[in-house]
């Protein structure tokens, strides 16, 4: 679901450098280093889940995590997705370097939507009861693709009615695999609860949680 | 799939021997120029003005990958990624531009749509090729330093470099997951135990790298580390790397005045 190079009127790419640049600026400027490990691991998590082809009749499909990443890592999910783009471009021709601003837009809005949903819908108590959890992660890491899809067929559409279509062409396959990862999602954000509740980044900029990492 | 991005900066070339920095900033500017294109040319595409410029942009492209001597095979794995894309854009465009349609069979095709695609696909390409020598052709390590000394924001460089590091351990941790399922007896089925198998696996290597991570980098900082990584390459700008960079840029340029103009 990534726009290659070449595809898109240069206002619409210049546009996407601009936006994706000042948002992933405003949110190093108060990066904290301490958080470096996990925005790094969760990249790269989703770099190599893209490796692993899932075939979907003609086409091949993979896991998307953006859900994931933008309910772990919250608004650090834009610099992560930027690096991951980067290393989807630089490594497998996903994407593009002109266009890589936009691709950042687009999945990072659906990141950032999915984290809202899941704070919204989730109170943030501390015991973890796994069917509500798991709902809600579902519902929103579908929402994040859901948007994230309306988005990439949107710009598309910008430069002409035929890209549009196209779009919508290539955007039916991830739809459905957008199920698979909004269950897998679920059941991984239900296990990390669990397991390692200080990872959720609740405060907005995670002073709190940071605080845990080197007591 | 092996996700070295460096597996050819071994070898020699002009291109390998460029400054990376100038390599860098000389390809990225050119990447950019290639994105440009003629107002009104997706409405109005000719075939005289538009085309020959654009098959220049990629015979110039494919001129700076031939000159970095890299394999045709890894050239041909990076194109790879887009043709299904490509593929699409070719067939429906023809089908939906509007305007005047000409009958092939029974199929009524619009030339114009087929000319505003292909077009389409040649920036692609050109710009894609490009990518191949700017990162292909130095040790990682060096084109971060470069990076770096082009201002590339720090903390941004970091991310890259740890990412980078994790590939090859997930790799190895995702292999290892799999052989001890299987070994358990597991096979993926479409049901909730599959399902929650892979939710936990997902949530064990996170958990297991995260931690691995946090004291990696507590490590770092021990002894010393605050941001700057160091290699023992020192930049030093010669006389070709600047001939390289402004000769380079400069049929660019002229390309996209052709182009645009």
């Amino acid at each position: 679901m990534h726009i290659s190079d070449g595809v898109l009127p240069p206002q619409i790419w210049l546009g996407g450098y601009l936006v994706a640049g000042a948002s992933a600026a405003v949110v190093l400027r108060r990066f904290d280093e301490r958080r470096l490990p996990q925005v790094a691991v969760l990249t790269s998590l989703f770099f190599v889940c893209s490796l692993i082809q899932i075939p979907l009749g003609v086409t091949s499909v993979h896991l998307l995590l953006t859900g994931l990443l933008g309910i772990v890592l919250g608004w650090l999910s834009v610099p992560a997705l930027l690096v991951a783009l980067f290393f989807q471009t630089v490594l497998l021709g996903h994407g593009g370097l002109t266009t890589i601003g936009v691709n950042t837009v687009i999945m990072g809005a659906g990141a950032l939507v999915s984290r809202g949903v899941f704070a919204a819908l989730w109170g943030g108590g501390s015991r973890v009861k796994s069917l509500q959890i798991s709902v809600v992660a579902f519902v929103a890491t579908l929402g994040g693709i859901v948007v994230s899809g309306a988005l990439f067929i949107g710009v598309l559409a910008l430069g002409g009615k035929s890209l549009g279509t196209v779009a919508s062409i290539i955007i039916i396959p991830y739809l459905v695999v957008g199920v698979l990862d909004a269950l897998v999602t679920a059941s991984t954000v239900v296990f990390l609860l669990r397991v390692k509740p200080e990872l959720f980044d609740r405060s907005g900029c995670g002073r709190a949680h940071a605080e845990h990492q080197y007591p | 799939m092996h996700p070295e991005i460096d597996r050819f900066a071994h070898l020699d070339s002009l291109v390998h021997r460029w400054d990376p920095r100038w390599k860098l900033a000389c390809l990225f500017l050119l990447m950019l120029s290639m994105g440009l294109e003629r107002p009104g040319s997706r409405d109005h595409p000719s075939w005289e003005a538009d085309l020959p410029p654009a098959l220049g942009c990629l015979g110039f492209s494919v001129a700076i990958v031939l000159l970095a001597r890299l394999p045709f095979a890894l050239i041909l794995t990076r194109l790879r990624g887009v043709a299904w894309f490509f593929a699409v854009v070719l067939i429906i465009f023809p089908l939906t531009y509007p305007g005047e349609k000409t009958l092939i069979g029974f199929v009524p095709v619009s030339s114009t749509g087929f000319l505003v695609a292909f077009l389409m696909v040649l920036r692609a390409f050109a710009i894609l090729l490009l990518a191949i020598p700017a990162f292909g052709t130095s040790r990682f390590d060096v084109t971060m330093k470069a990076l770096r000394r082009l201002r590339f924001p720090a903390p941004l460089v970091q991310i890259i470099l740890f990412t980078y590091r994790y590939f090859f351990v997930y790799s190895d941790q995702l292999r290892r997951m799999l052989i001890a399922a299987r070994a358990r007896g597991f096979h993926p089925r479409p049901d909730l135990h599959t399902l929650r198998v892979a939710g936990n696996g997902l949530g064990i290597l996170l958990v297991e790298s995260i931690e691995r991570t946090q004291r990696i980098h507590g490590a770092m900082k021990c002894r010393g580390f605050f941001g700057t990584f160091r290699t023992l390459e020192v930049f030093r700008t010669r006389a070709v790397d600047v001939a390289l960079f402004c000769g380079i840029l400069g049929i660019g340029v002229l390309l996209s005045l052709w182009r645009l103009l």
